[in-house]
């Protein structure tokens, strides 16, 4: 009887601590170069996604419902993630890594042509929860990049050179040539 | 000068006559929310646009309904703008009052006759019209526009635009995805999603919003008519960010929500209403946990007759999909 009554009162002090509920990273004295041309196009931002970066593949996973963009005439960077629990992969305390992409065909990071990593040791996925709270993050010269180049003492942040990455057909089909000389060779040493 | 004097006569007492005459209309009302700088503020909305048509519905078809009150519904609406009926009476029991349907402009305008084609998989409905079509004969409905961001700002003094950190935002809660969804106030005249895309979501009734101000503090001052019916809120499962329909504060028995016939769920694991507290450090949740009261957070019966103020949002928890009827207050 003292348990279900126990059970009762927990149930009902449910007590929300508001921690937050989303991320953002924001920078408004950015410039970005595209193989070391400095980007300029203002009719179309470039886009930015926050997720996590897995070195081993070089595989970077965007975080799904993240938004973002890099504003050429505004010079800002900024990328947000609204989220209202832990689940995975928005781990608490996970580190995450912001891309920024070439996004002129599509808001898709995956069918981005060109693109930059960054991270940071003190970019860590916060505890969400149904809370209004926002944690901000920036650019500091702690911030290294994964992939591409980052220059936080070059006079401004600089993010340098996006690393190009083959399109997905382009790789399929790059894949099946490879495929098809090795099994040329195969067929000739026969 | 006499026959001036009988006519000047008659025509006072026309006058006196009309005057003598009570008219009435439907309510109307006026919110003020203050937005202190460096806050946020849950928002509920719950003045509304004024009626664009009230009709009465003459026949139902898979995909509309028809008005006998206009022989062009569609030249009342304007091309690109979002419209919503609301049914403002209907079969006790039934949850036909205060269902809404939102229109399908292009349709209805290219119909150019009595006929409103009705958006049949729009989020915003709180019912399928298949569902509702047996009970919709001659029922009365209100057609108006929805309220939007555009709109919103327009009524927000001190509305202040800028960069990410620096300009105002509106959050809106999306209940598929248990995740806020953030609008920046980016321009003076636009407000932009998290991929600075230009955007003007709608607010439907019954939506809650929090204001996200930043340096410089506003209000927000509304002014509008008032609902005179029952209201719907089609409540899925978890969160979802909701107001309760009329400007004045209510209990929680003022809404109806201690009556399981009214959509609401008791229990242990009972559906649940978070109110944001003042400082925004955190809720208040409370509990329906017997078949007729809510608890606290200390587990004391709920009491309180204007625990649910007006002009504020709150957060509703429901186990399931439920579509929860609000009974229209006495005014």
């Amino acid at each position: 009887m003292r348990n279900k009554i126990l059970a009762t009162m927990a149930a009902c002090l449910v007590a929300v601590q508001i921690q937050a509920s989303s991320v953002k990273i924001i920078d408004d004295s950015l410039s970005v170069l595209v193989n070391s041309v400095a980007y300029t196009t203002t009719t179309s931002d470039l886009g930015a996604r926050l997720g996590v970066w897995d070195a081993g593949t070089s595989v970077f996973t965007q975080f799904a419902g993240s938004g973002g963009y890099y504003s050429a005439d505004l010079g800002e960077l900024s990328t947000l993630l609204d989220k209202t629990t832990n689940v995975a992969p928005y781990v608490a305390n996970t580190q995450f890594a912001v891309a920024v992409y070439n996004r002129v065909a599509t808001l898709d990071f995956a069918s981005s042509v060109a693109f930059a990593v960054l991270t940071d040791s003190t970019w860590k996925v916060p505890t969400f929860d149904l809370g209004t709270g926002q944690t901000l993050f920036g650019l500091t010269a702690s911030t290294s990049a994964l992939a591409g180049t980052y220059d936080y003492n070059g006079g401004t942040q600089i993010i340098g050179l996006l690393v190009a990455v083959p399109e997905p057909s382009v790789a399929s089909l790059l894949a099946l040539g490879v495929a098809g000389l090795v099994a040329l060779r195969v067929r000739r040493k026969s | 000068m006499k026959k001036l004097n009988l006519s000047l006569a008659i025509l006072a007492l026309a006058v006196m006559s009309v005057n003598a005459q009570t008219a009435y209309s439907d309510p109307v009302g006026y919110e003020n929310v203050d937005l202190p700088a460096n806050s946020i503020k849950s928002v509920g909305i719950n003045l509304l646009n004024s009626d664009l048509l009230v009709g009465s519905i003459s026949s139902v078809q898979a995909d509309g309904i028809t008005s006998g009150q206009s022989s062009n519904v569609g030249g009342l609406l304007t091309s690109g703008q979002p419209y919503y009926v609301e049914m403002k009476t209907g079969p006790v029991g039934s949850n036909v009052a205060g269902a809404r349907l939102d229109v399908d402009v292009t349709a209805t305008i290219a119909a150019a006759s009595g006929k409103i084609v009705l958006l049949a998989s729009s989020p915003n409905n709180t019912e399928v019209l298949s569902q509702l079509a047996p009970n919709l004969s001659g029922v009365t409905f209100a057609l108006r526009k929805h309220q939007n961001l555009n709109d919103l700002a327009a009524r927000i003094n001190g509305l202040t635009a800028g960069s990410s950190g620096t300009g105002d935002e509106i959050l809106l809660f999306d209940n598929a995805n248990a995740s806020w969804t953030t609008y920046l106030r980016r321009t003076t005249t636009t407000w932009r999603d998290a991929n600075n895309t230009t955007v003007n979501p709608i607010v439907p009734p019954g939506t809650g919003i929090f204001i996200r101000k930043r340096g410089v503090a506003g209000s927000l001052s509304v002014v509008g008519s008032v609902r005179n019916n029952d209201f719907q809120l089609n409540t899925g499962t978890g969160y979802q960010l909701v107001t309760f329909g009329w400007p004045i504060d209510k209990s929680i028995s003022g809404i109806g929500a201690n009556v399981a016939a009214n959509g609401w769920t008791s229990g242990s694991n009972g559906d649940k209403i978070l109110s944001l507290l003042d400082d925004g450090s955190g809720y208040s949740t409370y509990l329906f946990r017997t078949s007729t009261s809510w608890r606290d957070p200390n587990n004391v019966t709920v009491t309180d007759n204007a625990l649910l103020l007006s002009g504020k949002a709150f957060l509703v928890f429901k186990n399931a999909r439920a579509n929860v009827t609000l009974p229209k207050p006495t005014f």
